[in-house]
Order: C-alpha cells, then structure tokens, then sequence
C-alpha cells in the first residue's frame, strides 16, 4: 500500500468515527424520548406533569403556525439581542476604562467579581418596579447579569499583556492609543471574546428567566400562561420553541464573535 | 550618524541596595559599522544596548546620537531586534513588518508598498499572509529583521538575535543576515555570547566584564564584510577568538572564585 491509499484510508476511518459519534449522539436522543413515551404510556408519569411526546408533537404543530407565538419570539430575540449588545458595548468600555488605571482596577476588581455572581434574581421585582412589565425590564435585567463578566474580562486581558509587546510598541515608537488598537487589544482578545461568550449565554438565559418570572410578553410569558392554565402539552411545545430560538441565537452569536478574528 | 555612548552607569534599585549593571561604559559606533558586544551572562550587556537604543534611561551618562542626547526610542535612528523575536502573533507576517509604520504614521498603502519590498529583502516574499506561528524560528527572527529594516534606521540594535535558534539555522541565518546588512550600508550593534558570532559579525568586538559590566577590552577585527563562511576557518578568525576566550574565561572563573 503507497502512502496516498494509506492517507485516503485513513480519512474515511475518521469520516466514519465522525458518523459514529453522531450515530451515537443520535441514540442517546433517542433513548430519551423512548422512555419519555415509555413513561407516559405506561402511566408512570401523570399527562399533567408529561405529556406523552405525540401529544407534544401535535400540540408543536398547531402552535407553530400562530401569530401570537412568533410575536413572542420575536419578543424575545430582539430583548436578547439588545440585552447583550448594550452589555457588550457598555462591558468592554467598563473594562477599558478601568484597565487604564491600576488603582482604579484593584479598586473596582471585588465590585465586578461580586457583581459576576451576584443573583440579579433578587432584585426581579424592583426592575419590574422601575422599567414596567414590559421588555424594559428583561433587558435591563440581562444586561445586569451579562455586563459584570464582560468587563471583569475585558478589564482582565487588557491589563495582563506580556511585556514583550509592550516593549515592542515603545521600541517602535507607538503612541498610547497605537498601544491600545494594535497591541492590547490584539493581546487581550482572547480574554476579552471569553467573557462576551458568557455575557451572551447569560442575556439568552436571563431574558427568557425574566419573562418567566414576571412580563407581559415574550416566550417565556407564553409558557407561564399555558402552565397558569394547565395546558401543559402547549407548554411543553412552547418549551421546545423556545429552545430552538436561543439555541439559533445562541449559535448566530457565536459565529459573529468567531469571524471578529 | 554616529551612536555615542559616554560615562555610562547603569542602577537597578533591589531589595538590600543597588545593582550596578552597567559601570563607566564610554563607546562610540561609526556609520556602517558592525560592532558587537560579548560578556558573561548577567554582565549587563542587554541592558547597554537597550540604553543606546533609548528604551532606558542611564543613572549616570549620555547616549547621544551625533551630539543629540537620546532619551526615547526612534527606530527611524536605532531599531531593535529582540532575542524572543516578539512578533504579535495575531498580526500576519506583512502586518508586523508594517507596524513601525504604521505606527510613525505611514498610509496603509505606503506601508505595505515597503513592507512587502522589506520582506523580499530578507528572502520571505511568499510568506506574507501567514501568521507568525506557522513559521520557524529562523524564519520568525527574518520577520523581526524585516520589521526593523522597514524604518530604514541607521543602526540596527540586535539582542542576541540568534540565541533561541538552534546551531545550524543559527549559522546558516547569521550568514546570510549578516551578507544582507552588510550591503544595507547599516550599523549593527550586535549583543552575543557566542565567540564566534561575536568575531564573524564584528568591525569590532567589545568585550564587558562580569557584572558590573565594564570594558575590558576592544578588539579590531580584520577582513571585508560581507564575509564568507570559510572566514570562520582563517587565521585572523582564529586568534581573535581564543583571544575572547581567554578573556572571558578569566572574567567567569574570578566570578565563580
């Protein structure tokens, strides 16, 4: 055997592990959803707490179609999506601000690192307080929670550059802005792309927990109502929709910070 | 321009008094002039050439740069290469050797018109959109002479460019760099612990002491640059390095005693 028919070999082994795994994956999934119908037909588990999956598939089917749900998604995209821009654009500039300074850093440090795991959750009913039952407040409640990663990180990597750059940007006579663009940032992104990854899977997580928790529109609204009214197939499906929004939020998000660099 | 270095003291404050890394260093380096300096490790000779090239300030004495005293880097006078290559690894190979440039204010066109022409000079034309990593570390240290070049300087400031290479590349790199800068027309201040590249590179050789780093010695090294590689097996080659040697030797042994 030459070396080319041993590398073509080796690359179908891979692409066959690759479907193998998501063969695998695939049962897992499967496996799931066959002890969800198991349990419901055989009545181990109430139609009040599981609907059997068909009953939830039917009931997906019908809501899909309705006005009112796309609403509440669209609802909900753009509380996420604007959640997590301002929390980005506020964070990193937080971050920056804060890095340019050594005391102020130290300072503020416990703050954000407090602010970081803090339960926003608490405070739910004063931001319905202040910003209504409206998006208002799911969005500012988001962004408190995404915020505090993004500019504890931010604030992080700029501070933390090697040396060696730094010199590099005093050897070639950079002034302290050029410091900035080209070698701080540069050397910071990493740091800086790890805490806009948490910022955004906390604006998804927070709007949607927001509007479970008390609004007035939005997906997470529409499954509190179908729980309030014991449609719980409707619930179930609403579930899955939503699911199926962040997770292409979620997705979409992602790819945009990837192509950044 | 001539690069004039007068009654240098170098001062580290450390826990339990002061560390003199530098002690009454006087040198100057002509235009064109391949000078390099060589000592024992920790001799502060490092620390000399970062003073002439303005990255900081002496305790004692002047760097001055045909009678202007030097008190920042200009890499458009004196351009550093550094030992680790320092290439910012999230920029391309063009966009690093851009970045004096950029910095001093080029246009990106300008810039890059003379970083690719820069790259050529250094015999990497067709790596130019890759990123550092992806090259070997001869390579790297070709960008970081190329990055150094694009200012056009006078002096290049060379810190032990090819101690991280490993013995072939570093001769086969210190050749064919040392051809390249020797037609530029450049001044090279080259700090080494090698002999032999501290002979091969050198118009003249500056031995320090160990620390603190003093002038022991200045030797004058015979033969037209560029020089052969068979240089390295002549005479002349030959007595000026057992002449460092022993000079050395003798610095590190009362070091030790």
């Amino acid at each position: 055997m030459n070396a080319a028919d041993r590398s073509h070999h080796r690359r179908w082994f891979s692409l066959s592990r690759r479907f193998q795994i998501r063969l695998l994956q695939t049962g897992v999934m499967a496996l799931v959803v066959l002890l969800w119908a198991g349990a419901s037909h055989f009545g181990y588990a109430s139609p009040l707490v599981l609907p059997p999956p068909t009953v939830v598939l039917r009931e997906l089917v019908g809501v899909i179609v309705l006005p009112s749900v796309w609403g509440a998604a669209w609802v909900t995209t753009y509380s996420i999506l604007l959640a997590f821009g301002l929390a980005s654009g506020i964070g990193t500039l937080l971050g920056f601000i804060f890095s340019r300074n050594r005391k102020l850093a130290d300072g503020v440090t416990p703050l954000l690192a407090w602010g970081y795991v803090f339960p926003f959750a608490l405070l739910y009913p004063l931001f319905i307080l202040w910003f209504g039952a409206g998006p208002a407040s799911k969005v500012a409640y988001a962004l408190a929670n995404a915020v505090f990663p993004i500019a504890f990180n931010t604030m992080r990597g700029l501070s933390s550059i090697d040396r060696k750059f730094l010199a590099i940007g005093q050897a070639f006579g950079a002034s302290r802005w050029q410091i900035d663009w080209h070698i701080k940032l540069g050397a910071a992104w990493p740091m800086i792309l790890s805490g806009l990854r948490i910022g955004a899977g906390m604006a998804t997580v927070t709007v949607v927990l927001g509007e479970v928790l008390g609004a007035d529109r939005g997906l997470g609204h529409a499954i509190q109502q179908a729980v309030n009214t014991f449609r719980i197939p409707r619930s179930y499906a609403l579930i899955l929709i939503t699911m199926a929004v962040t997770g292409g939020l979620l997705w979409g998000m992602e790819r945009l910070l990837q192509s950044n660099k | 321009m001539t690069l004039k270095v007068q009654d240098l003291d170098i001062i580290y404050p450390v826990d339990g008094g002061d560390l003199v890394a530098c002690q009454n260093i006087s040198l100057s380096v002509q235009p064109g002039e391949f000078v390099t300096v060589i000592g024992p490790s920790g001799c502060g000779k490092s620390t000399l050439l970062h003073a002439m090239g303005g990255m900081l300030r002496p305790t004692r004495g002047t760097v001055e740069a045909d009678g202007t005293v030097i008190t920042g880097p200009d890499p458009r006078k004196a351009a550093f290469v550094f030992q680790d290559y320092s290439l910012l690894p999230w920029k391309t190979v063009i966009q690093n050797v851009e970045i004096g440039l950029i910095f001093a204010g080029s246009t990106k066109k300008d810039a890059r018109r003379i970083a690719v022409e820069k790259l050529e000079r250094v015999g990497l034309a067709g790596y130019r959109d890759m990123y550092p990593r992806q090259l070997s570390g001869g390579m790297q240290q070709r960008v970081a002479v190329a990055r150094a070049l694009a200012l056009e300087p006078e002096y290049l400031l060379m810190d032990e460019p090819f101690g991280a290479l490993d013995e072939q590349t570093r001769r086969a790199l210190g050749v064919d760099l040392g051809e390249r800068l020797s037609k530029s027309g450049r001044g090279v201040v080259l700090i080494t612990h090698s002999l032999e590249e501290a002979v091969y590179w050198a118009d003249r050789v500056i031995v320090l002491s160990s620390r603190p780093g003093r002038i022991v010695k200045e030797i004058q090294v015979h033969g037209d640059r560029p020089r052969p590689l068979e240089f390295m097996t002549t005479e002349g080659f030959t007595e000026v390095r057992a002449e460092l040697f022993s000079l050395i030797e003798s610095g590190s042994s009362q070091e030790i005693a």
